[in-house]
């Protein structure tokens, strides 16, 4: 598969971002998309009331309500599509690197059919019993990909673990149709929302576990950079830079699991951020990792509170699934930049 | 800083090198020829660690090669495979300067410095600032010659770093590159005391540029020696196949310049 062209995006040529430049307007922007998306939903917040709200409970009849509605409900929620866009950005990097292919994602080891499938079995066979939910969600994404990687492994390479991947992601979405045929009403409509994801999950307890060991984990894949530049250029090059690739490639599908498998058990799928994120920050920085990985976060946690935000707010009372708005925007957004007359 | 002993190996069922032994000395330049098939990229892929020979042994540095790791051995050798496969979007000083990878200890205006030494050993200098994949195939093969020589010399502080194997370094390159850049490998291999070993299939390049030559035919050695010694018309029948005539090089006498009918 790697030695397969596959369909680039490029920008015309013409000065640059620099990673440095581009990562403070993204931080700008997220900071500023964070602050409107906590202020707005069902209970509209004034932005001027805000750095009271944040620093304390101030001395107006709604005060202590928008107080409350924020600590307990926006907050959570903006922090966490933080993480999980930026969790799912890094890894689909991550995965781009390890498969020398532009269109390669988390998924395509079976870390989220692995999920789901883990999810939906706790729904059916648990009855829709939310606390096994996650931890089976994990256990199935982490068994997915050990077992495509196993498998792959007998083979030659990357390209087998990928054939094995797509394998495996059929089995998975197979039995996740057996699951649905048998489920009853109400467990067909938990099973139906968790598949198109959703951020509602969101709470203090469940960041103060989520947030520490997403970062640790993106610190651990940020150190790889120089590794996933001499990928680029070839494995047998990598290996002459001094990279072994068989720890190599195991250290970076293990980290990418131990990153996306918490975020897809805590969300459900959410697709399209982990492809779609890397790939655009690639066309404006290119492809130097040292800069991209970075950027690459920043640039998902902004698409992802984005899309939240627009995921709460159009259908007021109800809300949408952020796996329907991030694939309903990413998807045509990605065919537009392909047909742009860009494509090579 | 290279010694073969014996090698053999197998690629699946076939045989693809039987005992070839060679030594590689500091400041030297050994050139491999052979015919399509002839088991030189084996031969070179055998003493860069990518292959395991199924017979005898590599010494690198006087350590035998399967006692060194990946990241060792990147700082021992470093390596041009034939026709690099780089489809992502990076830039000529990004590649360049990966050579560095194997001494992530070095600073970054260290870093600048093996880049542009070494761009200008390729003739590179002026693809600084533009973008590695809107090269064209000779200019790209230069950019990876100078990230091999950046990985080959930024060891020399270090005390590594010592050989450099070559696989068709000169294959998309026009005739006064094919001559710079064996020049600058063999500069390199006096001046820096590198080893230097290269796959060539220009015949008269490489009698012109390499110390000594190694003729290869079904993964067995032909001839082995000086130039002058190795290239008869014999030792050339047998290694390729046609008749050729070996004449004295109209501008150094001592050199042999071969002529294939």
């Amino acid at each position: 598969m790697s030695a397969v062209t596959t369909p680039t995006i490029s920008l015309p040529p013409g000065p640059r971002w620099t990673a440095p430049r581009l990562c403070a307007v993204l931080a700008l922007l997220l900071v500023a998309t964070l602050l409107a998306a906590a202020a707005s939903g069902a209970v509209n917040i004034p932005l001027s009331a805000l750095p009271g709200l944040l620093l304390g409970v101030p001395d107006t009849p709604d005060g202590a309500m928008w107080h409350s509605v924020l600590w307990q409900v926006r907050l959570p929620r903006v922090l966490f599509a933080v993480l999980v866009g930026g969790g799912l950005a890094l890894a689909g990097a991550a995965m781009q690197a390890l498969f020398r292919n532009p269109l390669a994602e988390p998924g395509l080891v079976g870390i989220s059919a692995g999920g789901a499938l883990g999810a939906v079995a706790a729904i059916v066979l648990g009855g829709a019993n939310f606390t096994l939910m996650a931890p089976a969600a994990f256990v199935g994404s982490l068994l997915a990909t050990l077992i495509a990687y196993r498998l792959g492994r007998i083979g030659h390479g990357m390209d087998s673990i990928l054939l094995a991947g797509v394998a495996i992601n059929a089995i998975c979405w197979a039995i996740i149709g057996l699951f649905t045929y048998l489920a009853n009403d109400a467990q067909l409509r938990t099973l139906t929302f968790w598949n198109l994801g959703s951020l509602a999950g969101a709470t203090w307890p469940l960041l103060a576990f989520l947030g520490p060991w997403t970062v640790l984990i993106c610190a651990l894949l940020l150190r790889d950079w120089r590794a996933m530049n001499a990928l680029l250029l070839g494995e047998r090059e990598a290996h002459h830079l001094g990279f072994a690739l068989k720890p190599l490639r195991r250290r970076l599908i293990v980290l990418t699991a131990l990153l996306v498998g918490p975020l897809v058990a805590a969300t459900g799928t959410i697709g399209f951020v982990g492809l779609v994120v890397p790939h655009l920050v690639r066309l404006v920085l290119g492809a130097d990792h040292r800069g991209l990985l970075p950027t690459a976060i920043l640039a998902g946690a902004l698409a992802l509170a984005l899309a939240d935000w627009l995921a709460r707010t159009v259908v007021i009372p109800s809300e949408l699934p952020i796996g329907v708005v991030t694939s309903l925007i990413g998807g045509p957004f990605f065919l537009w930049l392909l047909t742009r007359g860009g494509a090579r | 800083m290279i010694t073969a002993r014996h090698l053999g190996c197998r690629r699946g069922q076939r045989t693809v090198l039987t005992d070839v032994s060679l030594e590689l000395a500091a400041g030297e330049v050994l050139g491999v020829l052979g015919a399509n098939g002839a088991g030189k990229s084996s031969l070179l892929g055998v003493l860069a660690g990518d292959l395991a020979a199924s017979h005898g042994e590599v010494l690198i540095a006087g350590r035998p090669l399967a006692e060194l790791d990946s990241a060792a051995l990147a700082r021992h050798r470093a390596v041009l495979p034939q026709s690099p496969t780089l489809s992502f979007d990076l830039s000529v000083t990004e590649v360049v300067s990966m050579g560095t990878y194997p001494y992530p200890e070095l600073a970054p205006s260290d870093v600048d410095a093996l880049v542009e030494r070494a761009l200008l050993l390729a003739d590179g200098l002026h693809f600084v600032g533009r973008r590695y994949l809107q090269l064209s195939g000779g200019e790209q093969q230069r950019v990876q010659f100078a990230r091999v020589v950046v990985q080959v010399l930024a060891g020399k502080p270090a005390g590594s770093g010592h050989c450099l194997l070559l696989d068709e370094p000169t294959a998309s390159l026009d005739p006064r590159h094919q001559q710079s850049l064996l020049a600058a490998a063999h500069d390199l291999a006096r001046q820096e005391q590198l080893a230097v070993l290269c796959v060539l299939h220009d015949v008269n390049l490489a009698a012109r540029w390499c110390d000594r030559l190694l003729l290869l035919a079904s993964g067995e050695t032909v001839a082995y020696g000086a130039p002058a010694e190795v290239l008869t018309p014999d030792t050339l029948q047998q290694v390729y196949q046609i008749p050729a005539a070996v004449v004295p090089h109209p501008h150094d006498a001592g050199r042999p310049l071969v002529l294939f009918d």
